[in-house]
């Protein structure tokens, strides 16, 4: 395990554990390609719950236009990689490695759905 | 049998007027009352997504000397008083001639008194002085205090209740006011429903819900539309309606103006989730359907709905198909329109200022228009809805309100014969 957790970046490391800390999941078990919403079952509140807890994390805000666009695990990462490379010096290069050392068989009745979470709310 | 509730006097607080004529001109002109917000004291606005607001510019307090009340509650709370007191003025009420134990008061309120709360908050975690805590703090932070305030500054001292539904807060209000008339249990009620809660924190809570419109910062006027392809999100607006129902027979021996019948009300819950709808709209029409029928009214005879339509990508969308679950193909012939294009979304008064915006159209044959439905979600074609007015009699219209918490409301609102 500590071998997989040096090959990913800074970046993804913190991402795991925030999401690990908020599903209550060992980060090992998390994967690039899971869908938030559709392998994480997460409904949008929730997507937005844990969205919050990785801008806290990070320190930043994410613009709606863009916390649209983040529907699997991988995408964030990517996503924060580019925030903070645009930001400063990059903290690491850019990659999306999973925690987890065996990879991961393609799920294939879950990627179906991308629908953006944002704005579901009935108010 | 259960006496008859007949809508006899209006009142009102919003961001196109304060005053029920100044309203009412500027919704038949589609005038927008969503402007940039341009701060909240020290926080900068850059700091938060979304920077656009319905908010009252034009609000001034009573004398204090002419109205001892209004200068000790919560400004939610001078919004509904001085609704109110149009809304008593405009009834030709004799509160003096009337039985005071025979008058209720039922407001609705989504938020409360949160600029004091705030402002509270604020100064004991700054100063951690616990004696520097305001004493008016918890009687102005009580969720009953508009409803406890009315009672006291117009005398009524029959059933007193404070509904909180969050969004639609004041079709309960309303709801329930008729319930206790059509019981016998008072002959009149000042049904109504406030918040002013566009505060630093309750702004930051809801963008943080990303709940608010974010893409149209720089042209606030264009950032609530609903049942629009470019809508994100709702606007928040804050004001206060106020309607004064009397029993038929009561109306009647005074020789009021009677502006509506309220013949139907129906609450419901989805038992779904706390904010998100159920996505099939189904509880939206199941809701619709028991309104109705407590009207004694088929879905045929509905030829206007106000629409609850917040502005939300999901949530128009579900309303529509709750609605069409109802009318079927009928919907395409039923005027619609959307009240939060123009005022954003009050909260707590939405319900109460949707009522009104229906009694006045019911009285004129007048639908206001609704701004920037420019380019139709295809799954939000309502041929009924217009950007212009639309003049045509009504008979029988829906007022409609969803709120957190998985609640419905429904009222059905009929020109009086």
């Amino acid at each position: 395990m500590k071998s997989a957790l040096k090959k990913s970046s800074e970046i993804s490391q913190q991402v795991y554990r925030t999401l690990g800390k908020y599903l209550r999941l060992d980060p090992n078990a998390l994967h690039p390609e899971d869908s938030l919403r559709d392998d994480l079952g997460l409904d949008s509140l929730q997507t937005i719950e844990l969205v919050y807890e990785v801008e806290s994390a990070f320190d930043l805000q994410i613009p709606d236009e863009d916390f649209g666009r983040l529907t699997t695990i991988g995408e964030v990462i990517l996503y924060l990689e580019e925030r903070t490379q645009a930001k400063g010096p990059s903290l690491s290069t850019p990659q999306v490695t999973p925690l987890a050392t065996a990879a991961r068989p393609t799920p294939l009745a879950k990627k179906t759905k991308r629908r953006t979470p944002s704005k579901k709310s009935r108010t | 049998m259960a006496a008859r509730v007949v809508i006899t006097g209006l009142g009102i607080v919003s961001p196109i007027g304060v005053g029920v004529p100044t309203f009412w001109k500027s919704a038949l002109n589609g005038k927008t009352g969503i402007t940039a917000i341009s701060s909240f004291g020290d926080f900068p606005m850059e700091s938060y997504r979304s920077r656009v607001a319905g908010q009252v510019s034009d609000f001034h307090l009573p004398d204090p000397s002419a109205d001892k009340f209004s200068s000790r509650v919560d400004r939610y709370a001078q919004f509904a008083l001085v609704a109110t007191r149009e809304a008593i003025q405009d009834s030709g009420l004799d509160l003096e001639k009337e039985r005071a134990e025979r008058i209720g008061v039922m407001v609705g309120v989504g938020m409360g008194g949160m600029m004091m709360g705030e402002r509270e908050l604020t100064t004991l975690y700054q100063s951690h002085k616990p004696h520097r805590v305001h004493p008016n703090f918890i009687p102005t932070i009580t969720l009953n205090s508009a409803s406890g305030i009315l009672a006291m500054a117009f005398g009524a001292k029959g059933p007193n209740l404070t509904i909180s539904t969050a969004c639609s807060s004041s079709i309960h209000s309303i709801g329930q006011a008729m319930q206790a008339i059509r019981l016998g249990q008072t002959d009149v009620v000042i049904a109504s429903g406030a918040d002013a809660s566009i505060t630093p924190l309750v702004f930051a809570g809801f963008c943080s819900l990303r709940a608010l419109s974010t893409k149209y910062n720089d042209h606030p006027a264009q950032a609530s539309r609903p049942f629009d392809r470019g809508r994100d999100g709702f606007v928040m607006g804050e004001g206060a309606g106020t309607l004064i129902l009397e029993s038929l027979h009561h109306a009647i021996r005074r020789k009021a103006r009677i502006y509506a019948e309220l013949v139907g009300y129906a609450a419901t819950s989805e038992a779904y989730h706390m904010v998100i709808p159920r996505e099939d709209g189904s509880d939206i029409a199941r809701t619709v359907n028991l309104a109705l029928n407590d009207a004694g009214l088929p879905p045929s005879q509905v030829d206007y709905v106000n629409a609850h339509a917040t502005s939300t990508v999901v949530g128009d969308d579900v309303e529509v198909k709750g609605l069409r679950t109802v009318f079927g193909k009928r919907l395409n012939t039923i005027m619609v329109n959307a009240t939060k294009s123009l005022i954003g979304h009050t909260l707590g008064a939405a319900g109460a200022i949707g009522t009104i915006v229906s009694a006045l159209s019911i009285q004129t044959g007048i639908i206001h228009p609704t701004v920037n439905y420019d380019d139709p979600d295809p799954h939000c074609v309502l041929p009924g809805l217009s950007t212009k007015v639309q003049k045509k009699p009504v008979q029988v219209g829906l007022v409609n309100a969803f709120g957190f918490g998985s609640n419905n409301a429904v009222l059905v609102l009929k020109k009086f014969s």
